[in-house]
């Protein structure tokens, strides 16, 4: 999987469990998703889920931390550089 | 209103939309699971085996429902473990639960604590978010807000007690339908913890004052331990759940089914106020997420699933709340 086609589910995913008929493409990509209530701390966990599950990149951890999940862009940047380094999952 | 024809969400929960085959988002665009690496069991018992020295290596999270009930059970006859078993009182334990709290781990020979904070505060607290403005939709979908605020205190107070006793492993009985996780067995950064609960901490004690903030996890504390974070362990997650089974298997341990709760709790009477006060608000039912996630999972039926849903309020517990309520907040 490319990382546009990554993107692509990121959003069905989005658009799906957290945004409530809101455009992905309208979020403020910086902005905290737990702060501006979008994603609570189960919906980290789930938004986890679907990343190994649904993409096939393995999360670790010590990756599960808000420099890496608390924004739209935070997340771009996490998986382009999981796919880079081809951390491939479960 | 629309109401999925597969699972039971309806088109009045924010994130729910119903296509033309009757299909919801979420059935109509389920992921393919790639299946979970097992291999919690060796990491678990490692866990336990170097914590040997500690007084527990396991606490859990025990409401006296039968979810946890039967989570106390499992981790017994599964782990060589020294298990605490902590109940967060919020002051409306049916009398029930609180026999089966004693009779279960008296038969299953595990420690036991039950904190409880005073009933004025916690009401208060309780009254103050019940319209669930404070928090985010995805949560309101999931649980009403007395139960979100009362989930979130149990967290608060568990990881409290895991942290200073040394107890390497938290446990929570939460069902397949209540976290959707890859990973049973999971060790949070001590800052992605407290971002969870930053917004309503901050909430209650601006409204309150500082004498809540001990309720909530403080952030010096965190970080001074954030060698000490806990594993958190689901051990639902990875068992076929069957409620039926569950309960007939609890019964053995002495475990009674409380009479005046409503449909989808086996402890608390407060589910009935915060269930009456979310479909009054909301319009769906506060469980309906739940239990539409363990129909998608195949762990119940529609059929059953609606009567649980059916269930909203036991009408006599639901009245005594909204005195206690009245009598305190006015």
């Amino acid at each position: 999987m490319n990382i546009q086609a990554v993107n692509e589910k990121l959003k069905e995913f989005f658009e799906n469990n957290f945004l409530y008929g809101e455009s992905f493409d309208d979020i403020n990509g910086d902005e905290s998703l737990i702060d501006k209530g979008y994603v609570d701390s189960i919906g980290i966990i789930s938004l986890v889920a679907f990343i190994e599950n649904a993409i096939g990149i393995k999360v670790y951890d010590s990756e599960i931390v808000p420099e890496n999940f608390d924004s739209i862009n935070s997340i771009y940047a996490y998986l382009k550089k999981k796919m880079n380094t081809q951390d491939k999952a479960v | 209103m629309q109401v999925c024809k597969k699972c039971l969400l309806n088109d009045n929960m924010p994130s729910v939309r119903i296509n033309e085959d009757g299909l919801c988002n979420l059935c109509s665009t389920q992921y393919e699971s790639r299946g979970i690496v097992n291999n919690n069991e060796e990491e678990i018992s490692s866990l336990i085996k170097a914590n040997r020295e500690e007084k527990y290596q396991i606490i859990l999270a025990y409401s006296g429902g039968k979810d946890s009930t039967y989570s106390l059970k499992m981790i017994k006859e599964r782990y060589d473990a020294s298990i605490l078993a902590v109940t967060f009182d919020n002051g409306f334990l049916s009398d029930t639960c609180l026999k089966n709290i004693r009779t279960v781990t008296d038969n299953l020979d595990v420690d036991s604590i039950i904190i409880k904070y005073p009933a004025k505060k916690i009401i208060r607290a309780f009254k103050y978010i019940e319209d669930g403005k404070f928090f985010p939709r995805q949560s309101m979908e999931r649980a009403s807000a007395i139960c979100n605020m009362c989930i979130m205190l149990i967290k608060n107070l568990i990881y409290y007690e895991a942290i200073i006793r040394r107890i390497p492993i938290i446990c929570f009985g939460w069902t397949p339908g209540q976290v959707m996780t890859s990973k049973p067995l999971i060790k949070l950064n001590y800052t992605m913890v407290l971002k969870g609960f930053e917004n309503i901490k901050n909430i209650i004690t601006s409204r309150f004052g500082a004498r809540y903030e001990k309720y909530f996890l403080d952030d010096a504390f965190m970080r001074e331990n954030e060698a000490n974070m806990p594993y958190l362990y689901y051990p639902f997650v990875k068992n076929n759940y069957k409620e039926d089974s569950v309960i007939e298997e609890i019964k053995e341990i002495g475990w009674i089914p409380p009479q005046n709760t409503d449909g989808n709790s086996s402890n608390c009477l407060l589910n009935s106020y915060a269930n009456q006060c979310h479909v009054s608000k909301f319009g769906y039912h506060p469980y309906a997420f739940e239990i539409s996630n363990l129909i998608r999972e195949g762990y119940l039926t529609r059929e059953e699933g609606l009567t649980k849903i059916g269930n909203v309020a036991n009408p006599c517990s639901y009245k005594m709340i909204c005195e206690q309520f009245e009598k305190i907040t006015g």
